[in-house]
């Protein structure tokens, strides 16, 4: 009891530790969409709960925790689903998790990916239950129609759901309807939001174009990034030993899903799935060596996230910083490319810049040149990290 | 109601048939709404067309315009500007001739 108390207060510090790297180095453009809840490109269970607490002073912070928290915290479920596995190798499992490249830059940001990857492992872990699986099979649907709800990403482990409820001795039309449904709902949710079929079309096309051997060095990059060498190996080889059709299946489709819209933040979805294709008893001969996998997996791990450089930290924070001193809380114009941080950042509304809008805002910030405003409007604010200009 | 519709399970699919039910009875309006962006490639066009003049015109984010609306004259947008705190959100008409902006409640 005492070692499980020490143990849940570590991993919670640890959570709280990325939480709070990830607050220092700023709120990220897509974290921004989520946190504002800004419709696109996800569907919007996640986003809206997030939406709901936008005028709270510590929103940043309090969901950085709580997504990392959750991640960390999984490993109670990893520990469960290598029952079949000796205490080492549990812990190793358990090591697997925690020290993936993936896991060590994604814990603590506030996007889909990860809350993904919670719901993909716990339908890996409901796979290892059969019982449970019957008994609380309304749990597979809740489980489903939420991941769907999350991201569009949620699709990649389709197989894995359509086999769970299989297993969960349901009548033969609920079965069917509780898979089908959901996947219908989120289809028609797809329609109500043309935003989302742009912003998925554009993503979809980013390998158009990229000849076929880089594309697939971006892939195994992913993979990597994803499993570490240890787990992304391992994991791989006892989902094929095991012949897990769908654990194979979710991993095709996710490749398919990175080949054609290769973006880091995907690795972290490789995760639940390696770890499921070595909890089994495949397992058992894989992690013979358990505390050179482990140890080879921290090393990764550790290289990993010192060697990816974390993006450049936006100067919307110092902005919005300035702004606020400045007493300014009206709409702000902003000149040239700029992402969902500023409207995250910056005291008030926010409209790109043209002239005809002067007369409607408090502030103008120019990331490129905005041209003369006219200096009997409008004062430049003094010692600011951009160019801002305040109305007179 | 059976005993069996009250064990604990059965109350759980329910809650998951009804969260599905009020999920298609939101939706099927928003997207019987929009239809004509669907089955008429004309209309896309303009749609597309007249949402990036608009939002360039206004200094408006793509992002901050919801479509609720696609007539065969115009359109029926949501501007919401997404801040920290309440969103000042208005809502209003345009036509795909002259696309000015009239206010929904005018």
């Amino acid at each position: 009891m005492l070692l499980r108390s020490l143990l849940f207060i570590g991993l919670q510090s640890f959570a709280v530790l990325m939480a709070l790297l990830h607050e220092y180095l700023g709120v990220a453009t897509d974290e921004a969409k989520y946190l504002l809840d800004i419709p696109y490109p996800h569907p919007p269970l996640i986003r809206w709960i997030l939406g709901l607490s936008d005028g709270w002073q510590y929103q940043e912070l309090f969901w950085r925790i709580v997504f990392s928290s959750l991640l960390m915290h999984c490993i109670w479920l990893v520990w469960d689903m290598g029952r079949v596995l000796t205490r080492e190798q549990r812990v190793t499992l358990c090591g697997l998790w925690l020290f993936s490249g993936a896991f060590l830059l994604q814990a603590g940001t506030v996007m889909m990916a990860p809350v993904t990857a919670v719901q993909a492992l716990c339908l890996c872990w409901m796979l290892t239950r059969p019982d449970m699986l019957e008994r609380w099979s309304a749990w597979l649907g809740v489980l489903w129609l939420s991941m769907l709800f999350t991201a569009y990403q949620g699709i990649l482990f389709m197989p894995l759901v359509f086999v769970a409820l299989q297993k969960a001795h349901l009548p033969s039309w609920q079965r069917w309807l509780a898979f089908f449904i959901p996947l219908g709902l989120l289809g028609l949710y797809t329609l109500t939001n043309p935003l989302a079929i742009a912003s998925m079309g554009l993503a979809g096309s980013m390998g158009v174009g990229i000849p076929l051997a880089e594309s697939l060095t971006r892939v195994v990059r992913i993979w990597m990034l994803g499993g570490g060498l240890a787990l992304g190996i391992l994991g791989c080889i006892g989902m094929i030993r095991s012949r897990n059709t769908p654990l194979i299946f979710a991993f095709v489709l996710l490749v398919t899903y990175v080949f054609l819209s290769f973006r880091n933040y995907y690795a972290i979805l490789f995760i639940p799935l390696l770890i499921a294709g070595l909890s089994g008893i495949h397992g058992r001969s894989l992690l013979r060596s358990s505390a050179f996998v482990l140890a080879l997996q921290i090393v990764v791990g550790i290289w990993v996230f010192l060697s990816i450089p974390f993006p450049e930290r936006s100067g919307a924070r110092d902005v919005g910083a300035a702004l606020r001193s400045a007493n300014v809380g009206g709409t702000v114009l902003i000149a040239g490319s700029f992402g969902h941080e500023w409207q995250y950042e910056l005291p008030g509304p926010v409209r790109r810049y043209r002239p005809e809008l002067l007369q409607e805002s408090d502030a103008v910030v120019c990331l490129q040149p905005c041209g003369d405003l006219g200096a009997e409007l409008w004062i430049r604010l003094a010692d600011a990290s951009e160019e801002i200009w305040l109305r007179k | 109601m059976t005993i069996e519709m009250m064990h604990p399970h059965n109350r759980l699919w329910a809650v998951f048939w009804v969260s599905c039910a009020l999920i298609a009875a939101a939706l099927v309006p928003r997207a019987w709404a929009l239809r004509l962006l669907y089955t008429d490639a004309d209309t896309r066009q303009r749609t597309r067309l007249a949402m990036e003049i608009v939002a360039k015109r206004e200094g408006w984010i793509l992002s901050d315009v919801q479509l609720r609306e696609v007539r065969w004259s115009g359109l029926r947008i949501i501007h919401r500007q997404h801040t920290r705190g309440m969103d000042p959100e208005t809502c209003y008409n345009f036509g795909f001739t002259d696309l000015v902006l009239r206010p929904c409640d005018s």
